[in-house]
This record gives structure tokens, C-alpha cells and sequence, in this order.
């Protein structure tokens, strides 16, 4: 199947600064891809891009497989860190305009506002709403029409802990109905909590890209090694405490059960006799490339 | 076409400041033409020498000459159109100062397309502003010519048609300011600047190609007024007044528009917004 976005070699200097170096990412229908990074690691310069909002870049991306052009945008939703409305119109009239732009009827446009929770503030002017409120218009915005694809940067930026709970739920509620949803953030918990795919950014570059379950891993993962593999192998085999074994060159890396140990496993090893000559727990792959990067 | 009218609907229908400029432009468009012809009576009531100024007030209004000199009245450079061109700069560079322009491309809109919208809005406005010259002609027309005869009201009526691209053209300019500086004070400046700099542009240039820069190109197009007695010629008044549209002038002012156009359109093309 034709990904829904698939983006190659894309870059964007701005002079010598490199803000998007060289970026490859494939999003599939139904995945919630989460573009994870610091400030300034190049989310925004992204999705503006593709987004057509960003101009000059070089490599390429594709909607839907089609050719870049502003078709495929109307059938996107999408926010762009700070919500733009005219601040003279009521929250109504500002998305009666994206409706017309995206040819799509007014009878959603209700709904969309219940979503949000801004009905009963509906007909107040753009420029009365505080911030929290204006966040949460542009979310509004993202779901007129009914997008194929929702992109959302940042989306709970100044919203209170209910707000941000809200949306939480809201993203959920929205993928599990099986939409697309592109979520750049700078807190891993949120990507944790709403995403299914990651893609951690940092200086324009990917740095890890993959499954939130497998890089989160709830189960830890251990690395051992021994004389003889094949019978370390044998014995593991019967140890209760594993979900999966894989060899990984002169490794054998186990999945073990949550609440075990590496010296669990070191224990049982022991009683049936083998030595080993390494034993190391791998830490969560997503956690350990943020906190990387972070720290960088 | 539609599609691009009803978004630009959408944002000004309820802007109050807009209306509030359009009504206040007709108004004072409609007074300053009203005014006219009690202008005239006033200082001739107040001149010794009268009798040239009520046969210039008992001819002006004359059909079919009416429309050359209403149309040259309302489109004078420097005077009220400059009210329009103001409206235009105010919805254009709110697009920028609010970066809606941003929430428009990104909701689906391609930047040709909000280029049309615009283009779109400046026509009607355009076309607002003929109609009431339009009605001022006719009222006017009706109640001060003897004349009446179907031809000789309609017989320069062209002389509409070439206000009305007179101030598309000077709109679009307005617009082209507007993308360019995006900031409506400064934008609005330089617009009023450009009344000053041109004669000095005019200056520095050749005297042949003085007919060729925008304002000089726009102005041309209705050059003078008209009227019977002004054909007259004696020693002491001996001046050429216009006969007829050329079609080189209104040849120009397409290419302007043109210019304008693809100016606004090279410039927001390759444009981060
Ligand atoms: N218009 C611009 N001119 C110059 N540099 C820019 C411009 N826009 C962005 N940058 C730079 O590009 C880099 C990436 O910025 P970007 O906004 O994409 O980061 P981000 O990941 O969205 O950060 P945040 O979490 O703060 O939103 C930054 O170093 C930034 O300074
Ligand atoms: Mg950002």
C-alpha cells in the first residue's frame, strides 16, 4: 500500500544552520507516528515543509503518493505550532473559511468545536480566547472535514493538566478509530502515551526511528555470553522467566518477563552449571536515545 | 473561481473596519461628486465675472461628456481611489501581521490560488466604485443635462471602462506594495511616498518614457476633461483636452497589471511563511 507520507533525503539550511539534514521517514496508514526531539531539533522545519509552508528545501516528500501541490493538503488537518486565526472572527466564522478552503461542508464544524470543548465560547471573537483556548481552535481546525491525516505540533503546548488529558484522550479516541495522526513533541511521556511509532529527532537528524512498543519495551532485555553458546542456549530454554531468545553475533539477547532480573537469570544459570563471561542489562532503546539526546 | 470568492467572503463579511472604509469611501466618492455642481453655483454666486463659470456648470454635466468628467473627477491621482488602495493594503497585510496566509496555504490553499482570491476581492472593489460613479453619472445626468437622447447618454460610457481599469490597475499596485512590505503602516507610507517619488523618478528619466511609469501610465488613460466649449480655441485659451481613449494607454496599463501580478506571485512563490 502507497504510505500516507513518505519523506526522503529531505533537508532545509537556513544559511549554515542545518535544520532538517538529510531526513528519511515513512509513515503507514493508521500508524501514530511521534516526532520526538529538543527545541530546535528541526519538528517544526519538518512538518512545515511538508506542509508546503516551508519553501527551498531539497529531497522530496510524497502525500499519498502524489506529487507535492495543495490537493493533498485538503486532505490533511494539521496545526503548526502557533495557532493563526483572524482575530475578528468568531471561532464559527474562522472555520467556516477552512471548511471552504477544504471544500468541505459546515455541518461538521459544530461537532468539531464539541470535540475541543470551545461550543459554548463558539461565537466569541478569535482575539477574546486565551491561549490554552486558541490551541485548542487550531485542534478544532486540524478535524474540520474530516482529514485522512492528522498532524498536530505540539498540540498540548499551554493547555492546563485537563486540557492536556483531554487532548491525550482525544489523539487516543482519534487513533483508535484508525486515523493517521503525526504528533511532534518534545515530552517523551506524551509520545509514550499516545503513539505507536517514533522518530527521535535531533539536530535535523534522525536519530532512532521505529515502534514505540519495541523501543519501550516494558520487558527488559538482556545481553549474555558464554564459552559455549549452544548450551547456554539449551539452558535458558527451559527458564521460565523469558519471552524470546535471539543471538546477536557472539550475544544471546533475551526478552524476560517483567519483575526479572539480570540475576534472576544469573541465579538459574549457576544451579545448572554455566559460567558466563558477560552479563549486562540493555536499557529501553527509546529512553536511552532521548536521554542522549538531551543531554547532548 | 466561486470557491476562491466565498473564503475571501468568509473573512471580510463580518469585518466591521472594512465595511465601515468601504461605506465611508462611497460616501465621500458620492460627496465629492455631489459637491460639484454646488461648488460651481456657490462661486458663481460669489464672482463678479459669472457668466463663463454657468456656462462651464450648465455644460459640464452634459451627456454624453458627463462620463469623461466624472470618471477624470473620481480617478484623479492622489485622491480618493487612495481610500480604496488603503482598504486593499489593510486586508492584505493582515494576512501576514495575523500569518493567516500560513493557516490558509496549510489548510489547502496553493499560493496562486490565495494570490486570485485577492485579485478576486480587489475586482469587486473595483467594481463598487464604477457602479457608484455609474449612478452619480446618471443622477446627475438626469437632473442637470438638457440632453437626454438614449445615444447621447450612452455614447462615452467607455470612459467607465477605462476608470474601472484605471483602478484595477492602481489597486493592484496597492496590493503588490502590500505582499512586498507586509507591515500596513509602512506599506500605506510608501504608497503615499510614491505620489512624491514618482515626479522625481520622472525627473531623472527621459521625458519620452515619462508616460511609462505607473502613475503617469494610469493617469493617462483619463487624461482630461471634456466638454463642447472646451473645443473652443482663442488666443488667450488654447489647450488640448482628450477625445478619445487610446488604446496604447489602456495597453499599458494592462502590462502594469500584469507586472503587478507576476511580481506578487515570483515574490510569495518560493516565500516561508
Ligand atoms: N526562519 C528561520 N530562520 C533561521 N533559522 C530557523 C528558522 N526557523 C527555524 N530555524 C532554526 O531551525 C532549527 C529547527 O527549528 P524548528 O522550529 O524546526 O525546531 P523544533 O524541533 O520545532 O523545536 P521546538 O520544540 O522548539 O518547537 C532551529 O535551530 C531554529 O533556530
Ligand atoms: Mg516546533
Amino acid at each position: 500500500m502507497t504510505p500516507v507520507l513518505q519523506i526522503t533525503d529531505l533537508s532545509k539550511n537556513y544559511g549554515r544552520l542545518k535544520a532538517v539534514d538529510g531526513l528519511n521517514l515513512t509513515v503507514e496508514k493508521g500508524n501514530v507516528y511521534g516526532l520526538l526531539g529538543p527545541n530546535g531539533s528541526g519538528k517544526t522545519t519538518t512538518l512545515g515543509i511538508v506542509l508546503d509552508i516551508i519553501k527551498t528545501p531539497t529531497g522530496t516528500y510524497r502525500w499519498f503518493g502524489e506529487e507535492p501541490g495543495h490537493h493533498s493538503r485538503k486532505r490533511i488537518g494539521a496545526t503548526l505550532e502557533t495557532p493563526y486565526f483572524y482575530p475578528y472572527l468568531s471561532a464559527v466564522n474562522n472555520l467556516r473559511i477552512v471548511a471552504r478552503i477544504k471544500e468541505k461542508p459546515f455541518d461538521k464544524i459544530d461537532e468539531a468545536l464539541k470535540t475541543v470543548d470551545l461550543y459554548h465560547r463558539k461565537n466569541d471573537k478569535f482575539r477574546t480566547y486565551s491561549l490554552g483556548m486558541k490551541q485548542r481552535l487550531a485542534i478544532a481546525a486540524a478535524l474540520v472535514g474530516e482529514p485522512e491525516v492528522l498532524i498536530l505540533d505540539e498540540p498540548t503546548n499551554g493547555l492546563d493538566p485537563l486540557g492536556i488529558a483531554e487532548i491525550r484522550n482525544l489523539v487516543n479516541r482519534i487513533a483508535n478509530q484508525g486515523m493517521t495522526i503525526i504528533l511532534a513533541s518534545h515530552i517523551l511521556d506524551e509520545v509514550q502515551k499516545m503513539c505507536s511509532h517514533v522518530a527521535v529527532l535531533r539536530t535535523g537528524k534522525i536519530l532512532f526511528n521505529g515502534n514505540v512498543a519495541e523501543a519501550l519495551n516494558e520487558n527488559d532485555i538482556i545481553e549474555l555470553s558464554s564459552n559455549n553458546l549452544a548450551l547456554l542456549s539449551n539452558a535458558l530454554n527451559s527458564f521460565e522467566g523469558i519471552q524470546e531468545i535471539r543471538k546477536e553475533g557472539s550475544l544471546l539477547v533475551i526478552k524476560v518477563k517483567k519483575d526479572i532480573n539480570p540475576s534472576d537469570v544469573n541465579e538459574f544459570l549457576i544451579e545448572k552449571g554455566i559460567v558466563l563471561s558477560h552479563l549486562s542489562l540493555r536499557k529501553k532503546t527509546l529512553e536511552q536515545q532521548f536521554i542522549e539526546v538531551l543531554q547532548s | 473561481m466561486l470557491r476562491l470568492l466565498n473564503i475571501e467572503w468568509e473573512k471580510l463579511r463580518s469585518y466591521r473596519a472594512f465595511w465601515v472604509m468601504v461605506v465611508l469611501y462611497v460616501f465621500v466618492l458620492f460627496s465629492m461628486i455631489f459637491a460639484v455642481p454646488a461648488l460651481l453655483d456657490y462661486i458663481a454666486d460669489h464672482a463678479k465675472e459669472n457668466l463663463a463659470l454657468k456656462a462651464f456648470k450648465a455644460i459640464v454635466f452634459n451627456f454624453p461628456d458627463i462620463w469623461q468628467n466624472i470618471a477624470f473627477v473620481a480617478s484623479m491621482r492622489g485622491f480618493i481611489k487612495i481610500f480604496l488602495a488603503i482598504l486593499v493594503m489593510i486586508f492584505i497585510t493582515n494576512e501576514f501581521s495575523f500569518l493567516t496566509i500560513r493557516t490558509n496555504i496549510l489548510n489547502g490553499m496553493s499560493r496562486g490560488e490565495f494570490i486570485t482570491g485577492k485579485l478576486l476581492v480587489i475586482f469587486f472593489l473595483t467594481l463598487l466604485s464604477t457602479l457608484a460613479v455609474f449612478f452619480a453619472g446618471m443622477y446627475l445626468g438626469f437632473t442637470q443635462s438638457p440632453v437626454r437622447s438614449v445615444s447621447a447618454v450612452f455614447s462615452k460610457m467607455h470612459y467607465l471602462l477605462a476608470y474601472f481599469l484605471e483602478v484595477f490597475t492602481y489597486l493592484t499596485f496597492a496590493l503588490m506594495i502590500g505582499v512586498l512590505i507586509r507591515k500596513t503602516g509602512f506599506a500605506v507610507i510608501v504608497l503615499l511616498l510614491y505620489l512624491i517619488i514618482e515626479p522625481i523618478i520622472q525627473y531623472y528619466v527621459p521625458d519620452d518614457f515619462d508616460k511609462y511609469l505607473p502613475l503617469n501610465a494610469m493617469n493617462h488613460l483619463i487624461w482630461s476633461p471634456n466638454t463642447s466649449l472646451i473645443k473652443v480655441k482663442t488666443p488667450e485659451f488654447n489647450m488640448d483636452f482628450q477625445e478619445f481613449i487610446s488604446w496604447a494607454d489602456a495597453g499599458i496599463c494592462f502590462l502594469y497589471v500584469i507586472i503587478f501580478i507576476s511580481a506578487i506571485y515570483l515574490f510569495l512563490r518560493k516565500k516561508d511563511l
